[in-house]
């Protein structure tokens, strides 16, 4: 059975449909890190300490943390471009078969 | 990526939050003293890396199941974007972790300053006091003849100028008056300070006056095996005391005030509601209403008893009759004479309690307990203020009770052993003396300290006595608490909504009293 399999060689439909199954679990787990780098960008925003720190070591403070939401943002923006990058190629493969 | 924004290690020792509502936090096993905005902001930092870290390794998967031959840079290229992603995510965890170790760091060094200003002043005590009782003990007689004449003219001139100016005879000078007076002398943390040092150096002078050599005694004391120190103080003031008729410890009894409907009417062997050490029959039980489950620490404060509700513990049940939580409320000093009556809160028992003796209070509160129908095993949280916070360390660490944390406002620091995985927080100002008269918690003390300066940039009231001490102050302050996003300030509140549900409860009241 498992003999079968490795001497098998993948057909063009096998091939798109393994390439599809690639491209889902790359979108599942694009989706899942992006929803999660959201939510962490929202919640840095949120606690956000200016209220409170008002030395100049917290305001120092105060603008890295205003880098890191920075950072925060520039990767959710990037992941949302994967994401679509991912969902063009599954429109494509679907397109194969 | 990165500004020349300067160290995070520097933020977390400054100024933070308005006066008088920035909370300390300090203890709970670790090292580190820090506002409770600064915990808060080192675990939202932690966190952020390790979720960092976590899509890190997802990035990577990704990669791993293809991404094409070559990143071609255009802006939909998933390569491309993977890369950008993975760069910013790198960056972000990097950036978490340095910001909150530096955090860490600020919290370290603010405990070691704190640390060694506390034993300097600690040795310092520990030694004057030394030094004190030795001289005292030597020189002791002609001590008292140098000291007498000038004492003896200065009380004459007191007593003239007390009669020339019409005043009575023994009545202290007029500036001394005013200096005790004067709310700011008492309520101020430099006092406090200086109180709670002396309060664990009292027992040194005992010893200098035995003339034992001062290493051994240090090696006895607080900072060495830990045999002397406010305990062993309060066990001599309670000698002395007593010698001289006051401060004496009776039988007490409890009656229960008040009651909900389903709240128990009698005791668990199904006795009366007194205690079987007898008084007088049942009287007439105030009608209570049902208590909904208390939600933080504001609430919790809110339910300690005071004179207003006739007694000095609540006892609420939560759960099913099969499977009880019960939250045991203690109040504070009542009676402050040291001369005695028929209140158990009084003078003896805040001293015998901080001799860790059996007070009558702590006495009280067992029957209370007992009669309300608390078994061996059932989950209960102490809630108490003052006195009363020294009786519930007392019921955690001699494990009368299946303590699930205990809860103290204004307690007098304990040098009692609690279970390590017994969560215990103290709320403390630090312009509130009673806490002092504890002396310094022993070195095992697993209490996380909350503290705020009550009257920081405030005015403190020329009339109350002691005002950082009173429940108002501190229910003022558990408001803080529940507003605070410290993390262990936020396990405790979770763990009191899993203790205590979302369905009404049963509560009742004890009064309890000296009977000799």
């Amino acid at each position: 059975m498992g003999s079968e399999s490795w001497w098998t060689v993948p057909d063009a439909g096998t091939a798109t449909t393994e390439a599809l199954a690639r491209l889902r679990e790359q979108r599942r787990l694009l989706g899942l890190v992006c929803d999660e780098v959201e939510i962490a960008g929202r919640r840095l925003a949120a606690g956000s300490v200016d209220e409170w720190w008002r030395s100049p070591a917290q305001r120092s403070y105060g603008h890295r943390r205003e880098e890191l939401s920075g950072e925060l943002q520039g990767a959710w923006r990037s992941l949302v471009g994967a994401l679509a990058a991912v969902d063009e190629a599954i429109v494509q493969q679907k397109a194969r078969l | 990526m990165r500004s020349d924004a300067g160290d995070p290690r520097d933020a977390g020792g400054d100024e933070v939050a308005p006066a008088g509502s920035q909370l300390l936090i300090s203890g709970g096993g670790g090292s580190q003293v820090a506002t409770d905005a600064v915990f808060a902001e080192m675990a939202t930092m932690r966190r952020l890396q390790d979720e960092a870290e976590l899509w890190q390794d997802r990035v990577e998967r990704i990669r791993v199941l293809g991404v094409g031959a070559s990143v071609t840079w255009a802006p939909d290229d998933l390569g491309a974007c993977l890369l950008g992603a993975s760069v910013a995510i790198t960056a972000v965890a990097a950036e978490s972790r340095e910001l909150a170790d530096g955090l860490a760091d600020a919290a370290e060094n603010y405990d070691r300053l704190e640390t060694g200003l506390d034993t300097a002043l600690r040795v310092a005590g520990a030694g004057l006091a030394y030094q004190v009782g030795l001289v005292t003990r030597l020189i002791g007689p002609l001590l008292l003849l140098a000291a007498a004449a000038p004492a003896l003219g200065a009380a004459s001139a007191m007593i003239l100028a007390n009669l020339a100016q019409g005043r009575p005879v023994f009545a202290p000078p007029a500036w001394l008056a005013e200096a005790l007076r004067d709310p700011r002398l008492l309520t101020n943390p430099v006092t406090v300070a200086v109180v709670r040092a002396l309060v664990t150096s009292a027992d040194d002078a005992g010893v200098g006056a035995a003339v034992l050599p001062f290493p051994l005694a240090a090696a006895l004391g607080d900072d060495g095996a830990g045999l002397l120190g406010a305990q062993s103080s309060a066990v001599g003031v309670l000698v002395a005391a007593r010698a001289a008729g006051m401060l004496r410890e009776t039988a007490v009894r409890v009656r229960q005030v008040g009651a909900s409907a389903g709240a128990p009417a009698t005791g668990p062997a199904g006795g009366a509601r007194q205690s079987s050490i007898g008084g007088p029959g049942p009287s007439a039980v105030a009608v209570l209403d049902r208590p909904t489950p208390p939600t933080g620490f504001a609430d919790l404060a809110d339910r300690i008893p005071t004179a207003a509700d006739g007694g000095q513990v609540r006892i609420e049940r939560y759960g099913d009759v099969g499977h009880p939580t019960w939250l045991v409320y203690i109040g504070g000093t009542v009676e402050w004479s040291p001369a005695g009556s028929t209140e158990p809160w009084d003078m003896a028992s805040n001293v015998a309690a901080v001799a860790d003796q059996d007070a009558g209070s702590y006495r009280a509160v067992l029957q209370a307990l007992e009669q309300a129908g608390v078994q061996p095993g059932d989950p209960v949280l102490p809630v108490a203020h003052s006195q009363g916070g020294v009786i519930a360390n007392e019921l955690v660490a001699r494990g009368a009770i299946t303590a699930v944390g205990v809860l103290t406002f204004g307690a007098p620091e304990t040098t009692l052993t609690l279970p390590e995985n017994v969560p215990a927080i103290a709320v403390e100002h630090s312009d509130d003396l009673i806490p002092a008269l504890g002396g310094h918690p022993g070195s095992d003390d697993t209490h996380l300290y909350v503290r705020r300066e009550l009257f920081a940039g405030r005015e403190i009231p020329p009339d109350a006595a002691l005002p950082a001490h009173q429940l108002v102050g501190y229910r003022d302050t558990a408001r803080l608490l529940d507003g605070s996003a410290e993390p262990r300030l936020l396990a405790f509140r979770e763990q009191l909504d899993g203790l205590v549900g979302t369905t009404a409860g049963e509560q009742s009241v004890w009064r309890g009293e000296r009977v000799e």
